[in-house]
């Protein structure tokens, strides 16, 4: 099969995921209690039931879950992911206004995790069992283990108040695209990263000692070439082929670590809009957030698997 | 209506709210500590606690009261905890009254001393917000009901007063609820900032704070002095403030919003009829002068005369696209097909026939401008008053007033649907708009997006820029009215002669910041001059600091636990008040405000909180003596209580 | 002067079981153009020597001592950069197993090329051109449009020659041949086997030929080293190892070949295994497979000897010597083996001509 086809083959059958995890998805949402209605109304004695209930109509609330779904179904086919009942603001437009930011900041972080990773790995795959790789190992696991949202205070404690590198906040006018912001990304990036990075670099350590014992590097040594060449061309190449595998993984604990880090570091990304919409029930909002987040889960696993067959010719699809 | 964290409470004037707690997490936790070794054996009573877990003040609050109820041995204890939505739902739910729990939850009250009594205790909030467990007390329903409605107490201040006393009184005898604490809030700032003292309600932190001559308030900014050491003569002109607020500011279209900081975000543009001091005392803003010029004995069922009939489905929703005023009290959408309603026009045939509670006059100053140049009228009024109609607040606006005339350009009526104590308050309660976006559809006046629509109000800044989540702008409007009229113009003003007649600071850069703790972090590291809602530790930190000013005041918050009276049986008469108001000895008022709250609340000797004292006593001290001995802390006293509840119930 | 000699070396690896020492005092010598075959079962240590004269030993293996003379020059005493020179350039190695020697992700020819490059500076599209000779050279046909293959595009043997024209890429002087053809099938062997004869006599190469497989040292070598356990034990041109074996551990090698003309039968193989090289057992290490294993042989290590006369060999000169104390006169039993020439012709046959045969196997056919 050609790529091409592979590729088609792939983004059709993000549908039927799609439907599954919006189908989950909205009942979940609707086995919890309260809703944006329930929210409005619930405290307030001036509100009679029959008021609530018009309401519900209005937002379309009312009826059976499955009539629910249809709804929103048939709309979201027609590109229309309803509004949010709170703000009354289009969800669509949220979701395109927040993505970039968590976008931005998912790929920093990622970027971080890879380039931190992708040589400490090496460096400990080369000095295995010696004081590097044992540190390697230290930091790694501390790394996995230090729960983000504490790294986050930390970095913002050390970096913000101490050495007073960053501000706290974001600056406030910014354009997201300007090459500043990378420095502004610095800090959340590296939280969001570092768990990351941690299982990348271990991940990188072992399949690289592990391909280090393959006698096509013997074979590439007894050629006269240089180590350099022998690891970075060589050696590098084969290793990397498991770490895609886990960096197509990790983007959804890289997105699962935004929702945290956007709120410490006051990042107006999608994660804190989810935790708003979670907290006051916004379903429509949930919703879309969710589907976004699962298209940019699947693609990520596709750009893996395309970039599987770019480092590894045997690999076929079929 | 239900509040996000630490953000409660809406409508400042309005109405009381729920101070909930969203997100997550859902836990059980076992509260028998000690206990079992009181002198008599086994403890007599069984108490169950309930508490949503995601509040941790309030999950350790009541921790406290079962161990103090465990520790008197007559009482073994059980906590139940739950996630804020499914709490809500069943503690609301009617049937729980009949569960024979003690629901422990948190409102937000307001200048209104009703909003700490009568969403407790009327029989009519049964099943919604927030009488939880059924107390059906036609004597104390009577009470509340003569405290707020009537002609003779809606014209008598202090017969009001009086009423209210009689509450206080029932309800410490009885007990239904023991309400535990006040709620203090406190706003932060730098050494820059001057002047600054914290509103009752956070949402007034920068519209009280910046200036609010009825309390001679006014805040500058000044970074070479030191905030301790000036008073208003110091006052200069200036500069930029940069704040934080707690959440995003969902929107600024005041009719369809609700929440605290939209509100707050609000009031920097848009303007009221009336404005508050501190206490809840009403000063003419944007009118002139008003007054109550007639009242009437009307009752809802008097307008039965200009109902409309319209149909209703099966779910109870009315066939029409008309604001319903009233609604006949006899007719039930749900149950009836037809329901008769009072609609805007009926509203207006009942009036010109001399069918409403009451009418106020409002004289409109003159020369009054908005931001688009429009000069404020009375048909500004009017248009707003309709933009009103089936909004958000509908419910809230239209459960008082009935309908709104104009006399001229200058001459505002607003009438009452009955007669009520709290109507001078409420009926003027809405944010004036511009001709130009009077006419917007709900939600519409939204800044944001390409073809966004900015507020345009009569306020002291006007709006400049505003990105969803991140921030948002003003500056100083340099044609402010009141600054165009001099503060002379205000009657009612007795401060000093160079007093500014607007707030001084010519920018105001909000930040929106969620996290409590990045809120602190970017005061700490001078991103920001101002904040509210931070932790007690933040607090006792910026207190104990020089380079900090904390300004804190009593609020409306406040937290209760309610006994079921419903469902008294023979193992626990909870129908018998000696019970309850033993418990509420038991209640360690101090210990939670010392050890939960770090001191940052005032215990509830009263069910009035200072700021409604203005409207809810004769005399707060007189109050305080007489009411503070049932809720002191006081084991023997409940021992006492407890043994003869034992003896007259046959218990052991 | 010998284009190598290898004198004295002593490998060891340092396991967390303990120190094997892997190659134990090893001393021999090739010429120019000489084809010279290594013997033993897997664990002698043969592909240890080779990777020695690469020094390519890795930890936790280590050359302990000795020197390793190639043109006169020790190899063990170049600095990394110079022996780089040598690797690949004047050294070449033809791996045992080309499909785990070649790397999966790049192509062929790519792979070959870049030591080409490497060594001899050529440009991108000059490499290429060489690469497709040398892989036309070894017999892969459309050389040209095989270059961008992926190793796993190729066959078995397509691989292998794939690595021997990786191996003289850069017309080297010593081809070092670690079972080159064991993955191979028997007609592929002897094409392959073939062709490395005859390219290595085209570029005048001299060839170590490692092996397991007596019979490819006949069809290939002029002079022969047997190893066992790090040792050798015995050296000799071919046709005198082939005819008259001197040390039993060779006899029993023998005895394993497979002979053409014959059904294939199964292998006779040695009975045992090889020692575990970290506690060598006491004597001559092979006394515990050896059917002519007496006191003695458990007491004394024999050192090689020159089996007419019985004195001890060093160096790397002598032609003929075996490691047994036989030829001390310290056995009281004697060597109780013949050689059983079948065919006069042997060295023409493909495979093994000649065979020879220990009684006791004799006795285990019957």
């Amino acid at each position: 099969m050609s790529l091409r086809r592979f590729i088609l083959k792939r983004l059709l059958s993000i549908i039927p995921i799609l439907f599954g995890v919006s189908v989950i998805t909205f009942s979940l949402v609707h086995l919890t209690p309260g809703d944006p209605i329930a929210q409005m109304v619930a405290m307030n004695p001036n509100v009679t039931a029959a008021e609530e209930a018009q309401l519900r109509a209005r937002y379309g609330l009312d009826g059976p879950i499955w009539e629910q779904y249809l709804t929103w179904m048939g709309n979201v086919l027609t590109g229309d992911f309803g509004e949010v009942i709170g703000s009354g603001r289009d969800v669509s437009e949220v979701v395109m206004t927040r993505l970039p930011e968590t976008i931005a900041l998912g790929l920093f972080g990622w970027a971080f995790g890879l380039v931190i990773a992708i040589p400490t790995g090496i460096y400990a795959a080369i000095n295995k069992d010696e004081f590097a790789d044992t540190a390697s190992r230290f930091l790694a696991l501390s790394g996995i283990s230090i729960p983000n949202f504490w790294l986050g205070l930390m970095l913002i404690l050390i970096g913000a108040l101490w050495i007073g590198l960053w501000p706290v906040l974001p600056p406030s006018r910014h354009a997201l695209y300007h090459p500043e912001m990378l420095w502004y990304l610095v800090l959340p990036g590296i939280t969001i990263g570092t768990a990351a990075a941690a299982s990348i670099m271990r991940v990188m350590r072992t399949s690289m000692a592990e391909e280090m014992n393959k006698e096509y590097v013997t074979a590439a040594r007894a050629k006269g070439l240089p180590e350099r060449t022998v690891v970075l061309k060589h050696v590098l190449r084969n290793s990397l082929i498991s770490v895609v595998t886990l960096a197509a993984t990790l983007t959804a604990s890289i997105v699962a670590g935004s929702v945290v880090v956007e709120v410490v570091f006051n990042w107006p990304g999608l994660g804190r809009e989810f935790i708003t919409a979670i907290d006051e029930r916004e379903i429509n909002l949930i919703m879309a957030i969710t589907l976004f987040t699962g298209v940019f889960i699947i693609i990520a696993n596709l750009l893996a698997d395309i970039l599987y067959a770019v480092l590894d010719p045997r690999i076929r699809y079929d | 209506m239900v509040q996000d964290h630490k953000q409660s409470s809406l409508n400042v004037d309005r109405r009381q709210l729920l101070q909930g707690v969203g997100g997550v997490s859902i836990a059980a936790v076992a509260g028998c500590l000690g206990g079992e070794d009181g002198e008599d054996g086994d403890p007599t009573f069984h108490v169950q606690l309930e508490v949503n877990a995601d509040n941790d003040d309030r999950v350790q609050m009541v921790e406290l009261i079962s161990t103090s109820l465990e520790d008197s041995g007559y009482f073994s204890t059980e906590i139940e905890t739950y996630e804020w939505n499914n709490y809500i739902e069943r503690v609301m739910d009617l049937e729980y009254a009949e569960s024979g729990n003690v629901p422990c939850i948190g409102l937000s009250g307001t200048f209104n001393p009703e909003s700490f009594c009568q969403a407790l205790h009327h029989s009519t909030n049964h099943g919604q917000c927030c009488n939880l467990v059924g107390i059906d007390d036609s004597e104390l329903d009577d009470l509340l009901d003569d405290a707020r409605y009537g002609v003779e107490v809606s014209g008598d201040e202090d017969l009001r007063r009086e009423r209210y006393d009689e509450v206080w009184t029932h309800l410490a005898e009885n007990r239904y609820s023991s309400i535990t604490h006040f709620d203090l809030v406190a706003g932060v700032t730098n050494n820059n900032v001057h002047g600054f003292n914290m509103y009752p309600f956070s949402e007034g932190i920068f519209n009280y704070g910046l200036h609010a001559p009825q309390d001679e308030q006014v805040m500058w900014m000044d970074e070479d002095a030191d905030p301790r050491e000036t008073d208003v003569s110091d006052l200069e002109e200036g500069g930029t403030l940069r704040g934080a607020v707690g959440a995003n500011v969902d929107s600024f279209d005041p009719p369809y919003s609700t929440d605290t900081t939209s509100t707050l975000a609000q009031e920097f543009v848009f303007e009221q009829l009336l404005r508050s001091d501190k206490e809840g005392n009403l000063y003419p803003w944007l009118a002139e002068d008003y007054e109550l010029e007639e009242t009437n004995d009307v009752e809802r069922l008097d307008y039965e005369d200009y109902m409309t009939s319209v149909e209703a489905d099966e779910e109870g929703i009315l066939d029409t696209d008309e604001q319903i005023i009233v609604r006949h009290p006899e007719d039930d959408p749900v149950e009836d097909d037809e329901v008769r309603v009072l609609l805007p026009d009926d509203a207006q045939e009942a009036v010109d026939d001399g069918t409403f509670g009451m009418r106020f006059r409002y004289d409109l100053h003159e020369g009054i401008e908005f931001h688009n140049g429009e000069e404020f009228t009375s048909e500004h009024v009017i248009a707003t008053v309709e933009r009103y109609y089936n909004s958000d607040l509908e419910a809230q606006t239209f459960d008082s007033l009935l309908h709104a005339e104009a006399d001229g350009d200058n001459t505002v009526y607003l009438y009452a649907q009955i007669p009520d104590a709290e109507a001078e308050r409420e009926l003027p309660g809405i944010y004036i708009h511009s001709m130009e976006q009077a006419d917007l559809e709900g939600g519409d006046l939204d800044p944001r997006g390409d073809d966004g629509v900015e507020p345009i109000g009569t306020g002291p800044y006007e709006f400049s820029e505003f990105s969803d989540e991140e921030y948002v702008e003003y500056t100083k409007n340099d044609n402010y009215w009141l600054e165009e009229l001099g503060l002379e113009q205000k009657e009612w003003f007795d401060g000093p002669e160079d007093f500014p007649a607007g707030p001084v600071i010519d920018e105001i850069d909000l930040r929106i910041v969620p996290d409590d703790s990045s809120r602190s972090a970017a005061l700490q590291n001078d991103e920001i001059d101002i904040t509210y809602g931070l932790s007690t530790a933040d607090l006792d930190e910026f207190d104990d600091s020089g380079d900090y000013v904390v300004k804190s005041v009593e609020a409306g918050g406040y937290e209760y636990i309610q006994y079921p009276v419903h469902s008294a049986d023979d193992e626990m008469p909870w129908d018998d008040e000696r019970l309850r108001q033993a418990i509420n000895h038991l209640v360690p008022r101090e210990q939670i405000v010392e050890h939960v709250l770090n001191g940052w609340a005032r215990p509830a000797w009263t069910d009035l909180p200072e700021l409604a004292e203005e409207a809810g006593t004769v005399d707060a001290d007189a109050l305080e003596d007489e009411i503070r001995p049932y809720n002191e802390y006081d084991p023997e006293a409940a021992a006492e209580l407890l043994e003869e509840v034992i003896e007259d119930h046959d218990l052991e | 002067m010998a284009l190598l000699e290898v004198n004295d070396l002593t490998v060891k690896f340092y396991t967390q079981e303990g120190v094997v020492t892997a190659v134990d005092d090893l001393s021999y010598r090739i010429e120019r153009g000489e084809k010279f075959g290594v013997v033993g079962e897997s664990g002698a240590g043969k592909s240890v020597t080779a990777l020695s004269l690469m020094r390519l030993i890795e930890s936790p293996g280590r050359i302990e001592s000795g020197e390793i003379l190639f043109k006169g020059e020790d190899l063990l005493q170049m600095s990394e950069e110079e022996i780089r020179d040598v690797r690949g350039n004047e050294i070449a190695m033809i791996f045992q197993d080309a499909q785990t020697a070649l790397n999966p992700v790049y192509t062929v020819g790519e792979q070959i090329a870049e030591a080409v490059r490497h060594h001899l500076d050529y440009g991108e599209e000059e490499a290429r051109e060489r690469t497709i000779q040398l892989l036309d050279t070894v017999g892969i046909p459309e050389a040209e449009s095989r270059f961008s293959d992926y190793p796993h595009e190729f066959s078995g043997g397509m691989q292998q020659r794939a690595v021997i024209a990786m191996a003289l890429s850069c017309d080297p002087d010593l081809l070092l041949c670690d079972e080159p053809t064991t993955a191979l099938d028997v007609t592929i062997e002897a094409q392959i086997l073939e062709e490395l004869e005859g390219l290595a006599d085209e570029f005048d190469t001299a060839i170590q030929l490692i092996t397991h497989d007596l019979g490819v040292v006949a069809e290939v070598c002029d002079r022969v080293m047997v190893m066992y356990a790090g040792k050798p034990v015995e050296k000799a041109p071919v046709e005198d190892l082939y005819y008259d074996p001197k040390h039993p551990y060779t006899v029993g090698l023998m005895s394993s070949i497979p002979r053409v003309g014959n059904k294939r039968e199964r292998l006779q193989t040695i009975p045992g295994t090889m020692p575990d090289l970290v506690e060598l057992p006491p004597g001559c290490s092979f006394h515990p497979r050896c059917p002519y294993a007496e006191d003695a042989c458990t007491k004394r290590e024999p050192p090689l000897l020159d089996p007419e006369t019985g004195t001890k060999v060093t160096g790397t000169d002598t032609e003929r010597a075996a490691a047994c104390l036989e030829y001390t006169g310290e056995l009281q039993e004697g060597l109780d083996y013949s050689v059983e020439v079948r065919s006069e012709s042997a060295k023409a046959e493909a495979g093994a001509g000649a065979g020879a045969t220990a009684p006791n196997s004799e006795r285990d056919r019957k």
